[in-house]
């Protein structure tokens, strides 16, 4: 199947517009409304995301601890991804 | 002779009857009577001969049956031990194949208890442990208040900003 150059060049520069945006825009799921300064002294960690803007969504299914969504990447500290890695260990176990 | 009251003419006359009766006799009564007699001895001789053949030839036939009858018999008593000796080989390959299907099928009854109790046990374990995890999921978020999640917060920030070589560099 044949894909009409022009088409096929729009949507490329659709989606590198997006993948741009997207790693323009930090989004962090907390199990609460976190705080501005524990925002800051996180992005203390990474220090070429600090030009980001930083979105903080409100998620109580990952019990504690945070998810940091960068682009494509995430970056998941969260309890329940913790319980998931345990879950997964005693599967493993025999 | 007159005195003792024999008459010799009529004397003479018996006695020439008698030579004449002799004589008849002999010549045509005595003769086939005779060759009667010695027909019927040779054709008795005959029959008794052939009566000693048949039976002669009776005897060798039974005698010739019996020997067929016993080599028959040996025969059947050949091919009897022949079919027992075959039958038991027979069935003890039939029992030996049988076994080995036995023990094939135990094992394979075996092997499939084995994997049925393996997938069992995994399948329990994975219910178990997605159980644990749904209960201390709950216990956790009943548990957990909002000043404890930030300090997991912050012990992670801690821990982010101590490690060596930060996420980002990624």
């Amino acid at each position: 199947m044949k894909i009409n150059p022009q088409l096929k060049e729009e949507l490329k520069k659709h989606l590198d517009n997006e993948i741009q945006k997207s790693k323009e825009k930090i989004i962090i799921f907390s199990s609460y409304v976190m705080g501005q300064n524990e925002i800051d002294a996180l992005l203390g960690c990474f220090p070429k995301l600090k030009q980001c803007s930083v979105d903080n969504i409100v998620d109580t299914s990952i019990i504690g601890g945070i998810i940091i969504q960068y682009g494509s990447k995430i970056i998941d500290l969260s309890i329940k991804s913790a319980l998931h890695t345990f879950q997964k260990k005693l599967y493993e176990i025999n | 002779m007159e005195n003792l009251g024999v008459d010799p003419k009529l004397l003479l006359a018996q006695l020439i009857n008698f030579g004449l009766f002799f004589l008849l006799f002999s010549k045509f009564i005595a003769k086939p009577f005779m060759q009667y007699i010695e027909s019927e001895k040779k054709k008795d001789m005959e029959r008794q001969r052939v009566s000693e053949l048949a039976l002669k030839q009776e005897e060798e036939l039974e005698a010739h049956k019996r020997k067929i009858s016993d080599k028959m018999k040996k025969e059947f008593d050949v091919a009897i031990q022949d079919a027992r000796k075959d039958a038991l080989e027979l069935k003890k390959e039939l029992i030996k194949e049988a076994k080995k299907e036995a023990e094939a099928v135990v094992s394979k009854a075996q092997e499939e208890m084995k994997v049925a109790r393996e997938l069992m046990e995994r399948e329990m374990k994975e219910k178990v442990t997605s159980l644990s995890l749904i209960l201390v999921s709950k216990v956790l978020k009943d548990y957990l208040n909002e000043d404890m999640q930030k300090n997991i917060t912050a012990r992670l920030i801690n821990n982010l900003s101590q490690s060596k070589q930060p996420l980002n560099e990624n």
